[in-house]
């Protein structure tokens, strides 16, 4: 930890070794982060390239108050989503069919957790429309509620259930159609 | 025999949790003999024989318990549960990525000093302007009261003589006057009717204007420069009405203008200019070349910024400048490509040895790349400067440009010579770093006090020396056509 510390004191120092230390060391997490939300390896690329020159420029602004990891995954993650609303000009739109909190229980999936690689999990992620693919990576994945997520995106809350409820049922097919292949 | 409760959780910890049951001493005497092996205080032997109470477990457990451990998650929360593996994605990196990233800081961190900068002129400029706004009103204010303790020979009023109607005998329609101060009132009649009807001011000094029953007296330059203004040939006695107020001083002689003198005036300035960029292919130009890079180009906006000397001698205006832009060449490049799906060929031993081509579908690809220039211009131009009024010229002129690239960065851009997407470093020897642009120009002067003057002016600069160097086939040359934006101080 003290070794982390020490390299954001330098990067507040604009110091070039340090920068780089600090991106070699935590780049293939946040290019993780910023493929959740980008289909194309390029833009995922592109997405955490700017995340780390905005983290650069901020890093002044980071006083500790939660993990450095944190603070900078919760940047890569906006400047993931600001790029899937550019290129793809995303509309959040709410769908009252499936806006209600009883289909939790509907969507158990009876599964191996060895059964799915990554690049299979990734790859069934990809193909969820734009919208969905927020949502459910916010909710699932980063573990936001959906008052956060709300606040985040700027829609309702009852956008972000509807929204995350049709990415569960797509993903519950895609993954069912794998299953039921292998 | 006495009775214990005990609660059966404490023997079956999961399940039946608030069931119990009453048990006799004799129920708990066979229960302490049964549990006894458990009991602490019995010998090291009982306790090895403790330890050793295994049972053998199989795999069978270990995936039975896993799967209903999974079942629960997902009866928790399955996306959560399934997707969980993301949360720990780590892809790898490569060296390239880094320097991608150091180049965008180092570009954003330009881009905020640049940002800076233009906050900064803007507020020079205003703050320049607010300066000459205070400093003409100063003057201003400061000769009318030079205009007021002028001391007045003679002095009556109009109304005066009208009231004793009877015209003073000392004005006479011969005499000239100068005029003062005009005390402009709110007329209810149709005033100055015989007045207008002749000419109530003989020649150019002075137009008198009746319109919705007020005086208006416009003063041509000559006159303001005098700080008094000359009536000539004034008939008074047609000018009748008794709320007007005349503050006329008799002269008997007419003010003259100041001569105009021929002096030579040098001026000092800043200039800003936005200018678009735009290129010009040659019809000799290979067309896949042409079409490619046409359809990429983006237009393009620089700004401009620099210092103006100059002089201003017989009407005319010869000036040199000095300034700096940098020029951004974004471009948009389409491709349409045929791509082949593949089977790979293996030999006997199963290495890959070829891949044979199956179906192939047309798509088209995208790049964008960007080409930053930084270059100098110098530039001189002689200007006609036309009056249009007191304090405003019009000026028009032609002039030649030099221009020298100081240094260029970018990623890629398509290569003249193979017309292919090349790295920039590879095409940036074959760009030529001079330019040499004629350019006509016209714009307004507006005199904002005896000192500074204000020229917005238009301009437009063709380079006749193509981007790329002779041997290079392909050409191009560069329009630039702009709004200037100059303060100029006179120097006396």
């Amino acid at each position: 930890m003290k070794e982390i510390d020490e390299l954001i004191l330098q990067c507040k120092a604009e110091k070039s070794w340090a920068q780089e230390k600090l991106f070699k060391l935590y780049a293939p997490q946040m290019l993780g982060i910023c493929r959740r939300y980008l289909s194309s390896m390029d833009d995922a690329r592109d997405a955490m390239q700017d995340g780390f020159v905005k983290v650069f420029l901020n890093i002044h602004k980071y006083e500790g108050r939660s993990a450095f990891k944190t603070w900078m995954s919760r940047i890569m993650m906006n400047t993931a989503i600001d790029m899937v609303k550019k290129i793809n000009k995303v509309q959040f739109v709410r769908d009252d069919y499936f806006f209600n909190d009883t289909n939790d229980m509907e969507d158990e999936i009876e599964i191996d957790d060895q059964d799915l690689s990554q690049e299979q999990l990734l790859a069934i992620i990809d193909k969820l429309p734009h919208g969905y693919k927020i949502v459910f990576n916010l909710y699932a994945i980063e573990g936001m509620g959906h008052k956060d997520i709300g606040k985040l995106l700027g829609i309702s809350e009852g956008t972000s259930k509807s929204q995350l409820n049709r990415a569960r049922t797509y993903l519950k097919t895609e993954i069912n159609k794998i299953l039921q292949a292998s | 025999m006495s009775k214990k409760r005990i609660h059966i959780d404490q023997l079956f910890k999961n399940g039946l949790k608030h069931l119990s049951f009453l048990v006799s001493n004799k129920d708990l005497e066979s229960i302490d003999k049964k549990t006894e092996v458990y009991s602490d205080e019995k010998t090291n032997k009982t306790k090895d024989k403790l330890d050793q109470f295994n049972f053998p477990i199989t795999d069978l457990d270990w995936e039975q318990t896993f799967s209903k451990f999974q079942k629960e998650k997902l009866a928790f929360e399955p996306s959560k549960s399934i997707f969980s593996k993301l949360d720990e994605l780590e892809l790898p990196i490569t060296e390239v990525d880094w320097t991608q990233t150091k180049n965008k800081l180092a570009n954003q961190k330009r881009r905020r000093v640049f940002i800076w900068w233009k906050v900064a002129s803007l507020l020079l400029i205003l703050g320049l302007f607010a300066i000459i706004y205070k400093l003409s009103i100063s003057e201003t204010t400061k000769q009318r009261n030079e205009i007021s303790e002028s001391v007045h020979l003679k002095s009556m009023t109009l109304n005066e003589n009208i009231n004793k109607n009877n015209p003073s005998k000392d004005i006479n329609k011969s005499d000239k006057y100068t005029l003062n101060t005009i005390i402009k009132n709110n007329v209810t009649k149709p005033p100055f009717r015989n007045a207008l009807k002749e000419p109530a001011f003989n020649g150019s000094s002075l137009t008198l204007i009746s319109k919705n029953e007020t005086i208006k007296i416009e003063e041509n330059q000559d006159i303001e420069a005098t700080n008094q203004l000359v009536l000539v040939g004034l008939s008074l006695f047609d000018i009748i009405y008794p709320n007007l107020n005349f503050d006329l001083v008799q002269t008997n002689t007419i003010v003259k203008p100041p001569t105009k003198t021929m002096k030579t005036q040098y001026f000092v300035g800043l200039n800003n200019a936005l200018l678009t960029n735009q290129f010009k292919y040659d019809k000799n130009n290979d067309a896949n070349f042409n079409n490619l890079q046409q359809n990429a180009d983006r237009n393009l906006l620089s700004w401009s910024k620099g210092i103006n000397f100059g002089l201003i001698h017989k009407g005319f205006q010869h000036q040199i400048s000095l300034s700096g832009q940098q020029i951004n060449q974004k471009s948009n490049y389409q491709f349409k490509a045929r791509i082949f799906d593949s089977l790979p060929v293996k030999d006997p031993s199963g290495n890959v040895i070829g891949y044979f081509l199956t179906r192939g579908r047309d798509t088209t690809l995208r790049e964008n790349h960007q080409i930053k220039r930084n270059r100098i211009d110098f530039a001189f131009n002689t200007n006609k400067i036309w009056k249009m009024s007191s304090k405003i010229n019009l000026v028009t002129g032609i002039g030649a440009q030099t221009s020298f690239t100081l240094n260029s960065k970018g990623s890629k851009t398509l290569d003249p010579q193979t017309i292919q997407i090349n790295d920039y470093q590879f095409v940036k020897s074959n760009e030529r770093k001079l330019g040499i642009h004629p350019m006509v120009y016209i714009g307004i002067q507006t005199s904002l006090s005896k000192n500074w003057i204000l020229e917005t002016a238009l301009s437009s600069q063709y380079n006749i020396l193509p981007v790329y160097k002779n041997n290079i086939s392909n050409k191009i040359n560069t329009y630039q056509s702009g709004i200037h934006l100059k303060i100029l101080y006179l120097i006396k």
